[in-house]
């Protein structure tokens, strides 16, 4: 199974780092460095309009001029600071020091210079071959702000260039002086005048590097200068402290010493000091823009953000979207035509005859066209029901991305967020698992603390059904009415908060805060909605095809030796416990592989019962079926991820769990449908 | 008068006194935002979380760091 490219960005592996020569971009999040990447490389990258999507560190490559070949170029995810608070400004910050890069572009925002260059003024004492991309110059433009960028330039050292992702402004002057800088190699030497407290204190860590340094017992990387590794480990890098071998106790005292000594932390100092150069770079230089927002984008983010307004807008938006046109539309109207009127109809039936009249053995025929053939129900399933619902979740997924409500959503649902042990910044994983379940436990990353990394990741296992899979289970409840549906939501709801409340209460660690920008509302351009979705696509597609046939081609195999029925049995008294019958066994067995497999399995069952007369299952068994089946195991990809992510302790132990927990929870529905006679 | 941030009224603005340096997590994320002793910040909502406005760009921020936030009215 490829994991290159987990839907958000593409490769996962940091280690990789950027060959000698390369171009490496770096800024905060949102600034658009993703949108850069696009339009510098020759390849694209999800651009969205919400801190935190690209949780990864894409590589392509960057053409020179005249034919001189290309080199690579790399869009990591954002970081706000050199030290890292969450696993993805790790991932960034680790590529950024870990590469050979030539080039690094700073990407920073021309509208609020003053709140990004304390980053471009640490990269440059870094040492880095640097050049600053003033981005989103259109939009400074119209604000009517002016910037000498020769003056800055001067100041500082390196390159400025006015640029626009968007109008293509400035793209041309931007590649050439990349590829000069490139060229040039090293830059001028810069250091910022520190206060003699500040550079006492951290050379007497730098002492204590350079003595591991010369014993050799540093991991550090080798990019990192040890004066740079000593001013990240006093601010607080436990990473770099770590790999520095200094205890915490140390670095502890001689904050504190700093502290008691200048009457403030040493991290405030350092963003004071900061602060005070960058308005100095700054002055005459660039002037501070009117404070104003576009008035109707920001008259509708306080109708968003208020719970009264803000709650049924967010149902509309989730009916609308989700229900009728992920549900309604794509799950049911288009699926009929893929599903029923082109595969079912016409490719399905020619298939049988050509296999018919032309493969003699029965096993053969039965690999390809048979119950559990490859070209009947693997590719079938994939083209005919998966691509069009987790296609239509897409894209409503990227338009309500790109017109920035997300960061609006989080600040509405923090506080129920935090009961579970999350906080807002949960909402983009796990509104995205019910579209993938897989992708969205790829961006559990965006959060802070292990202890939430871990819980998202197990809720994700359990209580979030995947698109494919929900919209198989509506098609599937919706005929026994509404209220079963909501019921169905309902349970699943209680079960989130439930294990979410307990997790918390288990897991040790303290309560994560929650603090997130605002980015401006902006009207999503069809272009990139489009763009993404088919991205998100593809990578789905690439992990979900193979997945389906090796399901196709093993679910054969023990057709084949009678296996399936050992199964079944063996899965009897687990069955009887939730009130099924063995029929059911195949659903489950088949889930194992995808998730929506095993409820399109169960799905079946129901309407060749109701076809036939002989309904299979009862309304009741229905029901708790597809309880079961929606809390029971992760799908095979997403136990990968799982593994991959958080190791073999986390994902075997969800599992374990979850499998458990799906079992139970289809024990108790079953006895309180019994007792209650509901839907009996 | 000082007061934390999350005691201000929405629509009040008011200039930043001084940073809660005490738990230096709390003190890390606030100066991750850019926010120092001396800006100019707006408040615009006080719950379900705290929401302000910091030049051109607004945050939105828990209670609890919300009031390492000091400000003088
Ligand atoms: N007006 C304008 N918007 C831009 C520009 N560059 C990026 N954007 C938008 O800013 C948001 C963030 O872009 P993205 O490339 O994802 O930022 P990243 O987080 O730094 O990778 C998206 O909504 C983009 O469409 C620009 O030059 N001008
Ligand atoms: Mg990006």
């Amino acid at each position: 199974m490829t994991l290159e490219s987990p839907g958000m960005s593409m490769p996962i592996e940091i280690e990789q780092a950027t060959g000698e020569g390369g171009v490496f971009l770096v800024g905060t999040p949102n600034v658009g460095k993703s949108s850069l990447f696009n339009v510098l490389s020759d390849s694209y990258v999800i651009v969205s309009n919400y801190p935190g999507t690209t949780v990864g560190v894409t590589h392509a490559s960057f053409h020179l001029e005249g034919n001189k070949g290309k080199v690579p170029i790399s869009d990591p995810p954002g970081l706000y600071s050199l030290i890292p608070m969450t696993e993805e400004e790790r991932v960034a910050r680790d590529a950024l020091f870990a590469s050979h890069a030539s080039c690094v572009v700073h990407v920073l925002d021309a509208k609020n210079l003053d709140r990004h260059l304390p980053l471009a003024l640490q990269l440059r004492e870094a040492g880095l071959p640097l050049v600053l991309a003033l981005n989103m110059w259109d939009e400074a433009q119209r604000m009517g702000l002016e910037i000498d960028t020769q003056q800055l330039s001067k100041r500082l050292g390196v390159p400025v260039v006015l640029c626009s992702a968007l109008t293509k402004e400035g793209i041309e002057e931007l590649r050439d002086t990349i590829e000069k800088v490139h060229g040039n190699g090293k830059p001028s030497p810069f250091s910022l005048p520190w206060s003699a407290e500040i550079r006492e204190f951290r050379s007497r860590v730098a002492t204590r590097i350079a003595k591991a340094r010369a014993d050799e017992e540093v991991k550090l990387p080798s990019r990192l200068t040890t004066d740079q590794a000593a001013f990240f480990v006093l601010e607080g890098d436990e990473i770099f402290r770590e790999a520095c071998g200094l205890s915490a106790g140390f670095v502890d005292d001689l904050r504190e010493e700093y502290r008691g000594q200048e009457g403030h932390r040493i991290a405030f100092d350092t963003a004071c000091f900061l602060r005070d150069r960058t308005d100095e770079f700054l002055d005459g230089a660039w002037t501070h823009p009117e404070e104003k927002r576009n008035g109707f984008a920001e008259k509708l983010s306080r109708v968003l953000i208020n719970p009264w307004s803000g709650i049924p807008i967010l149902m509309v938006v989730l009916y609308l979207g989700f229900y009728q046109f992920v549900g309604v539309l794509g799950a049911g109207t288009v699926v009929g035509w893929i599903e029923n009127d082109f595969f079912g109809a016409i490719v399905n039936p020619r298939l049988n005859s050509l296999f018919e009249s032309y493969v003699s053995s029965e096993a053969i025929r039965e690999l390809f066209v048979g119950d559990y053939g490859v070209l009947t129900l693997g590719i079938t399933y994939a083209i005919g029901l998966v691509l069009p619902i987790v296609f239509f979740f897409f894209l409503v997924f990227s338009l309500v991305e790109d017109s920035g409500y997300f960061p609006r959503f989080a600040m509405l649902v923090d506080r129920v967020f935090k009961k579970m042990g999350l906080n807002g910044r949960a909402v983009i994983p796990m509104v995205l698992g019910f579209g993938c379940d897989t992708m969205a436990t790829i961006t559990t990353r965006t959060l802070e603390t292990r202890r939430e990394r871990v819980l998202a990741t197990l809720l994700l296992a359990l209580a979030i059904p995947c698109s494919a899979q929900l919209a198989i289970i509506m098609a599937i409840l919706g005929s026994l009415g509404i209220t079963v549906w909501l019921s169905y939501m309902a349970i699943l709801m209680g079960v989130l908060l439930l294990v979410g409340w307990l997790g918390s209460k288990l897991l040790p660690g303290e309560a994560a805060t929650f603090y997130m920008e605002l980015p401006p509302l902006r009207l999503p351009r069809a272009r990139n909605v489009f763009m993404k979705s088919v991205s998100r696509m593809r990578w789905y597609f690439k992990e979900v095809l193979p997945l389906f046939l090796i399901a196709s081609v093993i679910l054969w195999a023990l057709d084949q030796t009678g296996g399936i029925d050992i199964l079944e049995r063996g899965m009897e008294p687990i069955l009887a416990f939730i009130g099924l019958p063995v029929a059911a066994a195949q659903s489950f067995v088949i889930g194992f592989f995808r998730r929506d497999f095993g409820a399109a399995w169960l799905f079946q069952l129901h309407l060749e019962g109701i076809a036939t007369g002989h309904p299979v299952l009862s309304a009741q068994q229905v029901f708790t079926a597809a309880v079961t089946l929606t809390l029971f195991v992760p799908c095979i990809a997403q136990f990968m991820v799982m593994l991959k992510e958080r190791g073999p302790k986390v994902a075997l132990g969800t599992t374990l769990f979850v499998t458990l927990f799906a079992v139970s929870t289809g024990a108790i529905v079953h006895r309180v449908l019994l007792f209650t006679g509901w839907l009996a | 008068m000082i007061v934390s941030l999350n005691q201000l009224q929405p629509g009040q603005h008011a200039r930043v006194e001084s940073l809660d340096e005490e738990n230096r997590d709390d003190l890390r994320k606030v100066l991750t935002l850019g926010i120092l002793p001396g800006d100019e910040v707006e408040l615009i909502r006080r719950s379900p979380s705290i929401v302000f406005a910091h030049g051109a760009t607004q945050f939105a921020l828990d209670a609890r760091l919300a009031a390492c936030i000091r400000v003088e009215i």
